[in-house]
């Protein structure tokens, strides 16, 4: 810090020989130094640099205003005379003169992508050169950064433009207009989409190549077989629709039909594995279930005559469904595969049942289990009816005995009931007779006097039973108290 | 703080180059602010007359809070003075350049106050133990604590 005239003594502080900055004052000595450099000097040696007295921290203090102004007064030249500025002012406006006037202080450009310091007085001239200053282009009239005015220059639609093969110049904007009416441009034969290869200037194409592209004279067959192909991509498409809605179709058709297999379960089967057998083998089957029950029920032949009807006309109906679905067997992949594992199982034990094994079989069976195993062959329906016919017949039967029993048991009854009276009678005549023999001996005992030493009127009653004891038509209790 | 001792550096030179040195000495060298070099002599009547010494500063960057190093030139063209606080190496044993230093001293004043020492002396004899403390003398006189036990001198 320069100042414009030597100082006053007085104002110098005699650490650093500079007018004071921030004058401080030792209360005990009355010194006056800067600031900072009597804090420095007294963390280094607690004592007064100029009178040695001792001096801690606590003992400074700003110093008289006085001197503060005296020194903040003092006119100083700008730190920038060097660079050029030769403004002189008091010392206490030097940060203002830095920060808002001095025209020789590095200020960054306004530009952001600028990172360059200007001088404050070049800030005008630079803000024309900065290469980051927005311009705008003069044919478009597009405001742009100048460091991008040449790649700018490059597109701008303005600018003239020079056609790669005719060399001709015209503005940018036209250059399409141009490409379609140059006629060096270079382009593609007009039967390029149907296989020509050929490129070439513009001109040639109707003057020379038109003449011999070997495209250009079957041009009328392209265009009949452009519109067949067509027409058949449309109707294609339609078809996919189709095959689409169809395919969403079977595969509910799918569902159901698997719906339907679960809930029939083992009468489930496709027409192809009980068409043949099932149909000569069902009456048998039902012959033989009603030969166990032919005794007692009466309308059990009628019955199975009945079942049988419906089940094989039931079974044609089938037939004919399986034929129409067979058609679309491709389609039931898994499902055919599904149904030909139950044919294998099915028909071994329908077999069993009604083929030649079954007589045989149903020998063994019929003393151990007078009941006919339930009927597989017929359909699910016929099964059902011939279910309720039997129990039908099981109930009249059970009807029919319970009838015989009941009169069975009365008759039975009614003669152990005359046999009982024959006997009741036979006991009272015993009775009668004892009853003498009895009264009999007794008038011997009350003849002879005093023999009994309980000679108390309390003995007749003894052999006297009473006329209650009389009424029991067994008369055993009495007789064993005798 | 090294801009507080190259401030005041700069002021105590530009103080000496517009005033000048005080009598007998003379600024030889002060290229840069770490070292500089006086030249030395005593007028007047003294038991130094006609001799020349050639004196060193040398300052770190806690001057002026504290002292520089300073010590006479001891090489073929300069020797140190004989006397009784002045060292055969040149290492001077002088309180004000240790324990009685302060910041309000300056580089002419240390000058002005050797001058005053040399004239003073009575008798040229180097100090007591100079062959010891010269064998062990480290570099710098400012690593070394004197015991400065006499004042007249």
């Amino acid at each position: 810090m320069d100042y414009v005239e030597q100082p006053n003594s007085n104002l110098i502080c005699c650490i650093c020989h500079a007018p004071f900055t921030n004058p401080t004052t030792a209360r005990t000595c009355l010194h006056t130094f800067c600031h900072d450099c009597i804090t420095i000097a007294v963390q280094h040696s607690p004592q007064c640099p100029i009178d040695r007295s001792s001096l801690s921290l606590d003992d400074l203090s700003p110093a008289n205003p006085i001197v503060k102004h005296l020194v903040d007064e003092l006119i100083i030249e700008c730190p920038n005379r060097v660079s050029g500025c030769a403004q002189t002012f008091q010392r206490q406006l030097l940060s203002t003169h830095i920060k808002d006037a001095c025209q020789y202080v590095e200020i960054p450009c306004s530009e952001e992508q600028c990172d360059k310091l200007i001088l404050r007085k070049d800030v005008g001239k630079h803000q024309d050169a900065c290469v980051y200053r927005s311009t705008q282009c003069e044919g478009c009239g597009a405001i742009i950064k100048y460091s991008d005015l040449s790649t700018h220059n490059l597109e701008c639609p303005s600018k003239s433009a020079t056609c790669s093969f005719c060399f001709e110049e015209f503005p940018r904007s036209q250059s399409h207009e141009h490409a379609t009416t140059c006629l060096d441009y270079e382009i593609l034969c007009t039967q390029a989409n149907n296989g020509c290869s050929w490129t070439g200037p513009r001109r040639q194409l109707s003057e020379e190549h038109v003449l011999s592209c070997p495209y250009e004279a079957i041009k009328g067959f392209f265009s009949i077989n452009s519109a067949q192909i067509s027409s058949l991509n449309t109707e294609n498409a339609v078809l996919r629709q189709k095959v689409y809605t169809l395919e969403s179709a079977v595969q509910t058709m799918q569902r159901d039909i698997q719906t339907f297999r679960n809930v029939l379960g083992p009468w489930y089967r496709s027409h192809t594995q009980d068409q043949t057998p099932s149909a000569p083998f069902v009456p048998p089957s039902i012959n033989t279930f009603d030969h166990l029950f032919s005794a007692p029920s009466g309308p059990s032949p009628s019955s199975s005559r009945t079942t049988a009807q419906p089940s094989s006309s039931a079974d044609h109906g089938e037939f004919a469904t399986h034929n129409e679905i067979d058609a679309l067997a491709p389609y039931f992949p898994l499902q055919h595969e599904h149904a030909f594992q139950e044919s294998h199982n099915y028909p071994r034990s329908r077999r069993s049942f009604s083929g030649i094994v079954d007589p045989h079989l149903s020998q063994r069976t019929l003393p151990l289990t007078p009941v006919a195993p339930l009927n597989l062959s017929t359909s699910l329906e016929g099964s059902l009816s011939g279910l309720r016919d039997s129990i039908a017949a099981v109930s009249t039967s059970v009807d029919s005995l319970a009838r015989r029993n009941d009169i069975a048991l009365t008759n039975e009854s009614m003669r152990l009931n005359e046999e009982l009276g024959s006997l009741k009678y036979a006991v009272h005549g015993i009775r009668l007779q004892l009853h003498r023999l009895m009264m009999d001996r007794n008038a011997q005992v009350t003849g002879r006097g005093g023999e009994l030493p309980l000679g108390l009127p309390g003995n007749q009653t003894i052999f006297h039973p009473p006329i209650s004891m009389m009424a029991p038509p067994f008369p055993g209790t009495p007789g064993t108290k005798l | 703080m090294t801009s507080i001792s190259s401030r005041r550096l700069r002021k105590e030179l530009s103080e000496i180059q517009t005033e000048g040195c005080p009598t007998g000495i003379t600024l030889l060298n002060a290229d840069n602010f770490e070292t500089w070099y006086f030249s030395i002599e005593i007028l007047g009547e003294s038991l130094y007359q006609g001799e020349v010494f050639k004196l060193m500063f040398r300052f770190d960057s806690s001057y002026p809070i504290s002292a520089p190093a300073v010590q006479f030139v001891v090489n073929q063209e300069s020797t140190a003075p004989v006397h009784p606080h002045v060292y055969s190496n040149g290492h001077i044993c002088a309180s004000i350049l240790g324990t009685e230093w302060s910041p309000v001293l300056s580089v002419s004043a240390v000058c002005v106050t050797l001058q005053s020492m040399l004239a003073s002396c009575k008798s040229k004899e180097r100090p007591v133990d100079n062959d010891r403390y010269v064998r062990y003398a480290p570099d710098n006189p400012k690593k070394t604590r004197f015991h400065y036990d006499d004042d007249t001198v």
